[in-house]
């Protein structure tokens, strides 16, 4: 016989102004199967929690219903206590008379008959329910890192410091991200190669990291705990083993092609390493300008190594690995000036981005920190720099706010004044965002001190006017027109999700929004994590940030890694779906509608072994308990668990009897 | 192609040179282009500020007649064009604006019709490579800056010219007839014509700076499509020169002028006579004349 208990929240007066709660207590006290029933004030509090576990004893309940407010919100409260006082937690279910009653009615008798009603639907379901089991998953104790920016190499060095294997998996041929491009940062001007670098080596000569370069994700299959992720090693032409990083191959090859790092500003070979600091200091071969491979000419690189490292018939390779743990680290790009054709970009050289512009002052980049415009490599006298390119433009592009360029245009003032003691610089903005640990006293520095222009109001239109560059825009706090006779103009143009992301996030089965940012499970209370158990998130694949937002995160995703990685197993809740072998027939019709691919064939077999038939099979480390599948099934053989058409037809039935 | 010509009120008063030299191409290159009977002044630039029913109704009535003579319509005057394809947005759909302006007109008129500037039929629909065949007299060596004003690129979404930052479509037309085009960032930029009455000096200001501008880029002459520009540029050229003591001598022609002289019809038959920059000497000096 079911012996039930309700117990009735009053929740403050946010329940009780608009339901008599008492009377809901004493009437159902008249449904059959329930033994005692009580109200109380604040039912969640440490004595309201008592009082549930008192009754369990006390009155041996089989099964309690708590009406209150929503499951999502105290459901986990109260079937803990369940749990204390010896009940089976699943055999406790919640009557939402908060959200779904008082909230949204002002009447208090329609309140109260309605509160009865959901709790008689609550108690005719909790008769029916059976005891549950937590599930319990073996977990792989080693994560992967996806991006090797400074973002993935801090989320692999916390990790790998905590006792768990990383590996970390960079797309291009070294680790070092943007942030190795950079010259100094703000705001505190430190060199970024300076404090980059240390930390690149570090993750490289920790013995727990497998950093794996110019990689990409193939395939990920499985669940929280227990990925099987397939990488694809892209065709390097250089055995990284062999190749002691001499350099002999990439002083001799005879081609030169624009350097990606160098943002197109300065030249690299065909076999290269990106940049001085890389790591690992292998290089590769760009197959698109190889001769050898473009035109089988040349062969130099392999006549000249002496550790005979160069393979011209190197050909993708996969790896497997099996990890427990993901954290996406892909950071970001910048829009190219030839999207602004408004602005010149693409027409004058001396149009060129903030990246571009880091290379330019930078004592490593093209022009070894001697600044030099573009175009004829005249001494730029005055500079303007735009803010807001492609970013808060909701009409051409971007509604969004790149975040990092307030800050930078800033650093890049004072780096050029620093640069040319007498040069001028312009700064067009809509707003100063400064909101950072010392930003804006840095903004004031670059100001007052340091004699950067700054103008409120946009660029129109951007051109040449003989061997000047003209800025023609608003000034808004004069209200009028003006133009600006420059040598170089530096467009802040927007951070964007870099290329791929969806095709990665769609691999990974996770979500992105519209811009093609990677989207959090939560954007205030789970930042790091996304809705696929076991997956996180860190940097600018989120959305733009800065360095100490990034490293932040990086260091938050690891955390949480080591949290999920500390257990040998991995508990969930039993609240999956079970296939009744017995009668399913094997349609698939749930494999095709499981969003989570948890469901797959499964042989059933005679006792010789041989093959009788096919059924489908629930992983209950993957299944998350959607209910999906239960209506898709035509003989009605896949049931989730906690919500068996039993118990949700005696729910209704409760309800319809009136 | 079966179009409508669309002249608009300058064609026919104070730009008479546009109108016959597009008459005079039409009839050179055999297009089934001619005149609508009852086509009427779009009310630029004073009535779409001052009744909004009235100014779209006089545009209706321009499609009206295209409709009559089942003709698509081919506009000159970027003002005209702007507004009868305004006009063609407003009858897409229902609207109060919709029921006021066919009250106005007292009929009902549909808009299906095609409407496209003359350029852009030459450009992609005769097609650069017939009027390549064309052109028996190139304009070698003659520098042009097609200037292509503010109206025929704006709103984009409506004009549908060509690509609003940069249009090229003149630039192809005239390097089709064998000129030197001159890229400039100024293609584009208002001349400030709808002020050069009733403010002169911001109209000379901003017509300086463009031909200015073309000059400075090499420009030998400037190619333009709209009469208001024209006048502007062109009329307005000697007071520029004394305003801001330079010399430009910049003749300023419509490509429809330019087209017919690579064609090899009759300079006095193309009016190149009613210019007030004398284009002669120049055309001479590199034996196009």
């Amino acid at each position: 016989m079911a012996r039930i208990g309700v117990f009735v929240c009053w929740c403050g007066s946010n329940i009780a102004e608009t339901v008599e709660v008492s009377k809901v207590a004493e009437v159902s006290k008249s449904i059959p199967g329930v033994v005692y029933s009580v109200d109380y004030k604040y039912m969640c509090s440490d004595p309201g929690q008592e009082l549930v576990k008192n009754a369990i004893k006390e009155y041996k309940l089989t099964g309690v219903v708590v009406a209150s407010c929503s499951p999502r919100m105290h459901e986990k409260t109260f079937r803990k206590a369940a749990l204390e006082a010896g009940l089976n937690p699943y055999m406790l279910e919640m009557a939402n008379i908060r959200e779904q009653c008082s909230w949204v009615h002002n009447n208090m008798d329609e309140g109260t008959q309605k509160s009865i009603d959901l709790v008689r639907m609550m108690v005719e379901k909790v008769k029916r329910n059976k005891p549950l089991d937590d599930i319990s998953i073996p977990v792989t104790k080693k994560a992967m890192v996806i991006g090797g920016g400074v973002t993935g190499i801090q989320a692999a060095l916390d990790i790998a410091s905590g006792g768990i294997p990383v590996v970390l998996v960079e797309k291009e041929s070294s680790i070092g991200g943007k942030m190795s491009a950079l010259d100094e940062t703000f705001p505190t001007l430190d060199c970024s190669q300076c404090i980059l670098t240390p930390k690149m080596v570090e993750v490289a000569q920790h013995p727990l990291v497998q950093i794996i370069s110019y990689a990409e994700i193939e395939k990920l299959e499985g669940f929280v705990g227990n990925f099987k992720a397939t990488i694809r090693k892209k065709a390097r032409y250089v055995d990284v083993d062999a190749c002691t990083g001499c350099g002999t191959c990439w002083q001799k090859c005879p081609v030169k092609v624009d350097s990606e790092f160098e943002q197109g500003l300065g030249k690299r070979k065909a076999i290269f390493i990106p940049f001085p600091q890389a790591i690992p200091s292998r290089p590769r071969i760009d197959a698109e300008n190889c001769l050898k491979l473009t035109k089988d000419r040349c062969g130099i690189c392999e006549k000249v190594c002496p550790t005979k490292a160069i393979h011209y018939d190197d050909k993708d390779e996969f790896m497997e690995v099996e990890v427990g743990a993901i954290v996406v680290a892909t950071g970001y790009k910048i829009m190219p000036v030839s999207a602004f054709p408004e602005y010149g970009g693409g027409q004058y050289p001396d149009v060129v981005t903030s990246l571009q512009f880091e290379r330019m002052v930078c004592a490593s980049g093209p022009t070894l920190g001697d600044l030099k415009r573009p175009s004829d490599g005249k001494l730029p006298e005055t500079v303007v720099f735009v803010k807001c390119v492609g970013s808060r433009d909701p009409e051409h592009y971007h509604s969004y706010c790149s975040k990092i360029c307030c800050m930078y245009v800033a650093k890049q003032t004072m780096l050029y004044r620093h640069k040319v003691h007498h040069g001028n610089c312009y700064v067009f903005y809509i707003d100063v965002r400064s909101n950072g640990k010392n930003y804006e006293e840095f903004v004031r520095r670059a100001q007052e001190q340091e004699g950067a222009q700054y103008i409120r109001g946009r660029v129109s239109s951007i051109y040449k006017d003989g061997d000047d560059m003209v800025v023609e825009g608003a000034d808004t706090l004069t209200n009028s027109q003006i133009k600006v006779k420059c040598d170089l103009v530096v467009l802040a143009t927007a951070m964007e999700a870099p290329d791929g992301i969806k095709q990665l996030a769609q691999k990974l089965g996770i979500g992105y929004d519209q811009h093609g940012f990677l989207t959090e499970a939560h954007p205030k209370l789970r930042p790091v994590e996304t809705a696929t158990a076991g997956i996180f998130l860190a940097g600018c694949a989120l959305s733009p940030r800065d360095i100490p937002d990034s490293v932040s995160e990086g260091s938050a995703a690891a955390a949480k890694v080591l949290g999920l990685l500390s257990k040998d197993t991995l508990d969930k809740e039993g609240v999956v779906a079970i296939v009744n072998e017995l009668t399913c027939v094997g349609c698939q019709n749930c494999i095709r509608v499981c969003p989570y691919n948890a469901i797959e064939l499964k042989d059933i077999c005679n006792r010789q072994g041989e093959l009788q038939r096919q059924v489908a099979h629930v992983n209950p480390g993957l299944c998350t308990g959607c209910g999906t599948c239960t209506p898709s099934c035509p003989s009605r053989s896949i049931e989730l668990q906690g919500f068996r058409d039993t118990e949700l037809y005696a729910e209704i039935n409760a309800l319809a009897e009136l | 192609m079966k179009y409508g010509y669309y002249p608009g009120c300058s064609a026919k008063s104070t730009a008479p040179e546009l109108d016959a030299t597009t008459l005079a191409l039409i009839d050179f290159l055999h297009l089934d282009i001619k005149e609508l009977k009852d086509w009427v002044c779009c009310g630029a630039s004073s009535m779409h500020s001052v009744d909004k029913v009235l100014h779209t109704a006089l545009s209706v009535m321009t499609l009206d007649a295209a409709n009559a003579e089942e003709r698509d319509i081919m506009v000159q005057c970027p003002a005209c064009l702007a507004h009868v394809l305004e006009a063609k947005e407003v009858l897409s759909k229902d609207s109060e604006l919709k029921s006021d302006v066919l009250e106005a007109v007292g009929k009902q008129v549909d808009a299906n019709m095609k409407i496209r500037h003359f350029s852009s039929i030459l450009h992609d629909e005769y097609g650069l490579d017939k009027i390549r065949e064309k052109v028996t007299n190139p304009l070698q060596s003659l520098s042009i800056a097609s200037y292509y004003g503010c109206l025929i690129v704006r709103p984009p979404e409506r004009m549908q010219y060509d690509d609003p930052e940069n249009p090229m479509v003149m630039d192809q037309l005239m390097s089709t007839c064998g000129a030197e085009i001159v890229q400039w960032p100024f293609k584009t930029k208002c001349c400030g014509a709808g002020t050069a009455i009733s403010d002169t000096d911001v109209s000379l200001d901003l017509t300086y700076e463009i031909l200015r501008m073309a000059k400075n880029n090499g420009a030998e002459c400037i190619c333009v499509l709209c009469p208001l520009c024209q006048n502007n540029l062109d009329l307005r050229q000697k007071k520029i020169e004394q305003r801001y003591g330079e010399k430009l001598n910049l003749p300023v022609l419509y490509y429809t002028q330019l087209l017919g002289l690579a064609f090899g019809l009759d300079p006095i038959m193309l009016q190149l006579n009613r210019l007030f920059v004398d284009p002669f000497p120049l055309l001479k000096r590199k034996g196009i004349l």
